[in-house]
Formats: structure tokens, C-alpha cells, sequence
């Protein structure tokens, strides 16, 4: 009876994962953090590139793992975890020289493109370079629209980082319980709610894993377009006046009637 | 020669004569000769010139020929009006006058035509015809002349 009380508190107290994020005893050790992102196959290259990268916009594992043994503090308003976006649409003399150029240099910085459309590109490049980017590309033509924004997502970052060691903890005491559960209707709940706390870890981990690659790649799309050169007048074809001495007088026969 | 004869053929040089143009020249103008019609210049090259042209309308006016000047000086070759206005000769003949700016071997002349209603003939008995008077010449010399030129036109005769 007692086991089955048991069960019952742990399958309670797995359900409520899902619904809220306990803070407290749920700290992010180092230890946790690192076997979740492993267990996940770890980071992507893009992102583990970016983990290394100084801490703007991105806190790296490394400083996540520094708050050994305390309460998880969220990052501090320096190192707020921004996803950054902008747009930029410049008039320059030769369009496809000035994309070839610029996706080059995006390149060079670690960036890749993303899409293209003749001459309109959307790149992915180091959040690090986002802004000095941005400033070097208003250089390159005239400006005609540009857009900037940032998107601040440190709390849900957090938050999930939260929620995914929370959860974890749960599935393990699950699994203790699975293990000493001994009646079949008891192993197929816990099993059940196994497969939830599995589902649920997964697609926390996923959405961890999509916000680590937008806060460490900036997106940026550019459009490149040709200059409007003014369309020459083409002087006007003369209509000669019905008149034949106004076809004969003017300026041109008066001064240069020699 | 005979006396009656004789007469005659002075006061046919009388009235050849008086049916010359004749204008108070402003100053700086000369006339040239040799020119079938009166023409006179300037020696930074203003040019002052009378025609007559013989009416091909049964019933117009000095007003009508500038309206018919501007839509082709206008309208046509792109010149750009800069004034207009009316001026009597000195014969009391009232015609009208209009004045353009244009661009001429890449710089930029003034130019001036008027244009009065006349008779041939006599006493004025022939055949509708227009006396156009043209004046022209590179920008700065237009503006410094035009003033005289609109003066000597008053005192135009046949």
C-alpha cells in the first residue's frame, strides 16, 4: 500500500512538471547540464561555436555551469540572450557584385546563407558581428529601408533549462519506482507517464536547442539593388509650323546668318 | 529727257525711297549693306533684323501671329518665353511683341520678335502683309541691349 502511495505522489508530482517550473532545490548543476545537452547528442557546431564566443548575447555553458550549488540565477542585463534580426535594402551600382562581395565576407566572419533570390539574401553570421555588420553594410550603397530588432529571450531560456532538470529528476525517480513497481497495472502507469516525461524532456531540449542557434547566429536579409539612373530626354522631333516665315525666323537663322 | 519724263522718274526714286525701312538705330548698331532686307549688327554680335512677309491669312492679327510665334518657338523648338507686350511703330501701327530665351551652340541667347499688321501699297490700298522685326544675341549682350532695341522700334517706318 505503501508503494502504491508512493507511486501515485511521484506520478502526481511528475504530472505537475508540465504545468509549472518549481524553483528552489532545482538548481542547474554543471554535472546536469552537461549530461542533458550530451544526452541530446550534445550541441550543434554551430551553437558549441558560440558557446565558446565571448558571453554577448550568449551565456556559454561554462557560465551557466559557474553557478555551482546556488539557487539558478538568470543571466545578468549584460548578458541578456538576445535573437537578432535585421533587414537592409541598399541601391548600389552592380547588385550582383555587391551580393557575391558581401556573402564573401560573411563567410570570412563564420556565417553561411541561408536563402537567395537573385540578388536578395538572408544569412545567418555571428550574433558577435551583427552590429558591425550592420553599420559596415550601410556603407556600401545608399540605404533605401533598413529594420533592426532583438528579441530577448533570456527568461524562457531559463525557464526551460529549468524545466528540463526538473523533469529529469522526475523520469529518474520514475524509473526507481518502475524498477520496485511489481504489479502490471502499476510498471504500464509508470511506463505512460515515462513515454509523457520523455516526450515533454525532448521537446524542452529541442526548443533549448533552437534558441541557443538563434541567439548565437544573428539572421540578417539584405537586398541589393540596382541604382535608377534618370532616363535621358530625347529631344523632341520638331513639327515644323504650317506657317512657312516661322520656319524661317528664330535665333538660329537671325544669329547665324552670316 | 523729257521734262514730264524726267519728273516722273524722280518722284518714282521719291517713293522708292520713302517704302525703305528706316529705324533710329540704338546705339552701337550698324547696317549692313548688300541685304535685300534692313539688318544691322553690333560688334559683340546682337543682331537687329525687318522682314516682310506677306499675309497668307484673309483675316488675322498682330496677337493671332505671336500665338502662332509661341506655339511653335514654345511648343516646338523648347524656347522659354520671358515676357511679352505690345508696341506702336512710328506710323502708329500697334503690334505686339514676344521674347524668348534659348540655347544656341551651348549657350544661352535672348531673342525678341514683333510682329505688326500693314498694308502694302501706296496709301495702304495692296495686299495684307506682316513686318516682323527680330533681335537677338548671346544672353548677357541681349539684356544689356534689348531695352534700346524696344525704343528704336517705336520710331519704325516703312
Amino acid at each position: 500500500m505503501l508503494r502504491g502511495w508512493m507511486l501515485w505522489l511521484v506520478v502526481l508530482g511528475s504530472s505537475l512538471v508540465g504545468c509549472q517550473a518549481p524553483h528552489g532545490d532545482a538548481a542547474m548543476k554543471p554535472g546536469l547540464l552537461l549530461e542533458a545537452e550530451d544526452a541530446s547528442n550534445g550541441l550543434s557546431d554551430t551553437a558549441a561555436a558560440a558557446s565558446a564566443a565571448p558571453t554577448r548575447g550568449f551565456v556559454a555553458r561554462d557560465d551557466l555551469t559557474a553557478a555551482t550549488g546556488s539557487p539558478a540565477t538568470p543571466a545578468t542585463s549584460a548578458e541578456r540572450l538576445l535573437i537578432q534580426r535585421g533587414s537592409m535594402r541598399l541601391e548600389v551600382v552592380r547588385p550582383d557584385d555587391s551580393a557575391r562581395e558581401f556573402l564573401a565576407e560573411i563567410k570570412a566572419l563564420g556565417g553561411y546563407l541561408q536563402a537567395q533570390t537573385g540578388t536578395s539574401l538572408t544569412v545567418r553570421l555571428p550574433a558577435v558581428s551583427f552590429d558591425e555588420v550592420f553599420v559596415a553594410l550601410r556603407g556600401k550603397g545608399r540605404v533605401l529601408e533598413e529594420k533592426r530588432e532583438a528579441n530577448d529571450v533570456t527568461e524562457e531560456f531559463v525557464d526551460l533549462g529549468i524545466r528540463i532538470d526538473t523533469a529529469r529528476k522526475a523520469r529518474e525517480r520514475l524509473l526507481e519506482v518502475l524498477q520496485r513497481a511489481e504489479a502490471v497495472a502499476d510498471i504500464l502507469k509508470v511506463e505512460a507517464e515515462l513515454r509523457r516525461l520523455t516526450e515533454e524532456i525532448e521537446r524542452m531540449e529541442g526548443r533549448k536547442k533552437f534558441l541557443a542557434d538563434q541567439v548565437s547566429m544573428a539572421t540578417l536579409a539584405v537586398v541589393f539593388v540596382a541604382k535608377v539612373e534618370p532616363v535621358p530626354v530625347q529631344p523632341k522631333k520638331r513639327v515644323r509650323s504650317q506657317f512657312d516665315w516661322i520656319n524661317r525666323v528664330g535665333p538660329e537663322s537671325l544669329l547665324e546668318d552670316r | 529727257m523729257n521734262p514730264c519724263l524726267r519728273t516722273l522718274c524722280v518722284l518714282s526714286l521719291g517713293l522708292l525711297a520713302g517704302c525703305a525701312t528706316t529705324m533710329e538705330l540704338p546705339p552701337g548698331f550698324v547696317q549692313l549693306r548688300e541685304r535685300a532686307e534692313f539688318r544691322a549688327t553690333t560688334s559683340d554680335e546682337a543682331v537687329l533684323q525687318v522682314h516682310e512677309v506677306h499675309d497668307p491669312t484673309k483675316a488675322s492679327d498682330a496677337k493671332f501671329w505671336i500665338d502662332a510665334l509661341r506655339t511653335d518657338f514654345v511648343g516646338q523648338r523648347g524656347y522659354v518665353e520671358t515676357g511679352a507686350g505690345e508696341v506702336t511703330d512710328g506710323e502708329g501701327n500697334v503690334g505686339q511683341w514676344v521674347e524668348f530665351s534659348s540655347g544656341l551652340r551651348g549657350e544661352k541667347v535672348g531673342y525678341l520678335v514683333a510682329v505688326w499688321m500693314r498694308r502694302s501699297g501706296l496709301l495702304g490700298l495692296g495686299a495684307k502683309r506682316l513686318r516682323v522685326v527680330e533681335f537677338g544675341g548671346r544672353e548677357a549682350v541681349y539684356g544689356a541691349r534689348v531695352a534700346a532695341v524696344k525704343q528704336a522700334l517705336t520710331t519704325l517706318r516703312r
